[in-house]
């Protein structure tokens, strides 16, 4: 349980829900290029060529709002190089262990360098890289390799929750669960993006692929849902998440993130049922995936929001 | 070095407020910014109790907390001084990801502003509600027990002005000390609510006035003892004191413990997913169309 005395940070919670949105995706989508590339047919990895030109230029997004948010890009190098004031700690290298800060610089930095892998990958598969081709493709696709991104991309989808869970503020605090969430709907939220990219290619059996896999990751959500709303009714703190209408985070919850992000992918994978959008040339799995990428929003949104409704903001 | 800190005897606290016109005066605080002043937070003109809480421009507040009987006949006020506990274990300081929060030679949580990204983490970190992110510098700020003073020997600002001793600047050792002797002295004149917040002395009572009458305390050591405590009459939440605080890094190792799990589950999920495509293709009736 958390104390009701802390304090708020106010950072810039729209601000941060849109950067943790981007940086999730891109950790899913290169989390799905890596699947693709690694055990994937041709077709897959086409899907997954022309996904590799999302993931850079959704990091730089967040970098950029971050950079906005907290207002102080000079001295953002304290954060990785130990500020020769803070003569308590040793080294050259900032580290504080006990701060998921701290690690998840190191992670996103390594991560954020990663995505140029498959950006550059795109351009080849797209015939628009004069150099390194033959270097370029055995970096995308080497599976060893490829399994460290897929790490790095899931470490980098479950940051942002951890890093909320390891605070004292109401609801984000509340429960363990907070890095799981975050990394499924990474991960969610990259087979969604797939699923739009195989539907503009034609590419059916990746179509399949991202199916499955969108039904599997809406399943592991709902159990993880499940478990984390009963644990904040259990404490008593589930009120500011999912009944408050302050910032809209109950109708973003329950919508966007029960609804919209994991009730649905489970429902029409299963039925078989199909979404059209009217005068839209798009397939149901296009719509499903636009709809499970409003959802994940909707989630980070929530989940942001949720502390400040907790605090009374 | 010895541990610095302060112990505060609310019993004696008139609420004359010299220690927070010391502490403004001494660190040079300014008032607080246009928005706090907009919001009413920087001066809330509804009570004795002028700003309302501790914030990065008001680094000691002193509370005031009136209680009444319910038929309003009996009447008591209780007083604090609040601020920066200097715990032993810091929350703010353990999630520093810069360095900018470190312990001193004093046993002391000081902020190296220099060093400092502005990145708040600290802020929802403290359990207590202390150190506050100051729009104007795009830092944050809170008490760091008058480091500059303590380093020439002569303890800090509050402590100096208190006309009422209430604030008393010393040794922690001696401190606690000088606690336990206190609280003996008031159990003794039957003012059996007095109890410590910030260690365990072993004392214990019960509440003889207010809503809580009746009510058993008993010292406590919160996150491993606080540098500067506290001498109480009544529950901690009436003085706005979390009656469990807790340090943020207890969720640390569980979280990514659970994330790891779900991350391994989500890759077998994925790997499943690109095996079992032929099936799925072929009873979703053939492709993404």
């Amino acid at each position: 349980m958390t104390t009701p005395y802390v304090l708020e940070p106010h950072w810039a919670n729209w601000m941060l829900a849109v950067e943790m949105f981007v940086a999730g995706l891109a950790a899913g989508i290169f989390f799905f290029i890596a699947l693709a590339n690694t055990t994937g047919r041709k077709e897959d990895r086409e899907v997954g060529a022309i996904l590799g030109f999302f993931p850079a230029p959704l990091m730089l997004i967040a970098a950029i709002l971050l950079t906005v948010d907290l207002g102080q890009p000079g001295r953002f190098l304290n954060l990785i190089f130990t500020s020769p004031a803070a003569t308590e700690r040793p080294g050259p290298f900032m580290l504080n262990p006990n701060s998921p800060m701290n690690w998840g610089t190191y992670v996103i930095l390594v991560f954020g360098a990663l995505t140029v892998i498959p950006f550059l990958d795109a351009l080849r598969h797209t015939g628009r890289l004069p150099f390194a081709r033959g270097l370029v493709e055995t970096l995308a696709h080497d599976p060893v390799g490829m399994f460290v991104c897929a790490a790095l991309a899931l470490a980098t989808g479950s940051y942002s929750g951890v890093l909320l869970n390891v605070t004292n503020l109401p609801v984000w605090s509340d429960t363990y669960l907070q890095g799981a969430l975050y990394v499924t709907f990474s991960a969610l939220g990259g087979f969604a993006a797939a699923g739009i990219v195989a539907d503009r290619l034609r590419a059916h059996e990746t179509a399949g692929a991202v199916r499955t896999g969108l039904m599997g990751i809406s399943l592991i959500a709902a159990v993880l849902l499940a478990l984390y709303i009963g644990n904040l009714v259990a404490l008593g703190t589930a009120g500011p998440l999912v009944t408050t209408m302050v910032y809209l985070v109950a109708p973003s919850f329950w919508i966007g993130a029960v609804g919209l992000a994991v009730l649905l992918p489970l429902v029409v994978v299963t039925t078989g049922a199909r979404l059209r959008l009217a005068r839209v040339d798009v397939s149901s799995l296009a719509v499903l995936g636009m709809l499970v990428l409003i959802g994940v929003f909707a989630f980070r949104w929530s989940i942001m929001h949720s502390a400040l409704a907790a605090l009374g903001h | 070095m010895t541990t610095k800190g302060m112990f505060v005897d609310t019993t004696l606290c008139t609420g004359c407020k010299a220690c927070q016109v010391a502490c403004k005066q001494w660190n040079e605080l300014p008032m607080e910014d246009e928005a706090a002043v907009r919001e009413h937070r920087a001066f809330t003109a509804n009570s004795y109790d002028n700003t309302g809480h501790l914030s990065a421009t008001n680094w000691r507040h002193v509370k005031f907390i009136e209680q009444f009987s319910p038929d309003r006949a009996d009447v008591r006020w209780l007083m604090m001084s609040d601020s920066c506990k200097h715990c032993e274990q810091a929350g703010c300081l353990e999630v520093c990801p810069t360095g900018a929060l470190y312990r001193t030679q004093f046993g002391s949580v000081d902020i190296h502003q220099d060093v400092c990204i502005g990145c708040r983490y600290c802020v929802g970190a403290c359990p207590f509600g202390v150190i506050e992110y100051n729009g104007r510098t795009g830092r944050v700020n809170k008490c760091i027990l008058c480091q500059d003073r303590m380093e020439t020997g002569e303890g800090t600002a509050c402590a100096k002005s208190c006309p009422t001793a209430s604030l008393t600047y010393g040794n922690v050792s001696d401190l606690k000390a000088m606690a336990a002797a206190r609280v003996k002295q008031l159990h003794a004149q039957g003012k059996t609510d007095a109890y410590i917040y910030g260690w365990d002395l072993g004392n214990q009572g019960v509440i003889t006035q207010g809503p809580n009458k009746g009510q058993a305390v008993k010292d406590m050591q919160p996150v491993g003892g606080l540098n500067v405590f506290y001498l109480l009459l009544d529950q901690p939440g009436v003085y706005g004191l979390p009656t469990a605080p807790q340090l943020p890094q207890r969720n640390m190792n569980p979280s990514a413990g659970v994330a790891l799990i779900s991350a391994a589950v989500l890759g077998v999920t994925g790997l499943a997913a690109f095996r079992r495509r032929r099936m799925e293709a072929a009873q979703s009736g053939g492709g993404a169309a």
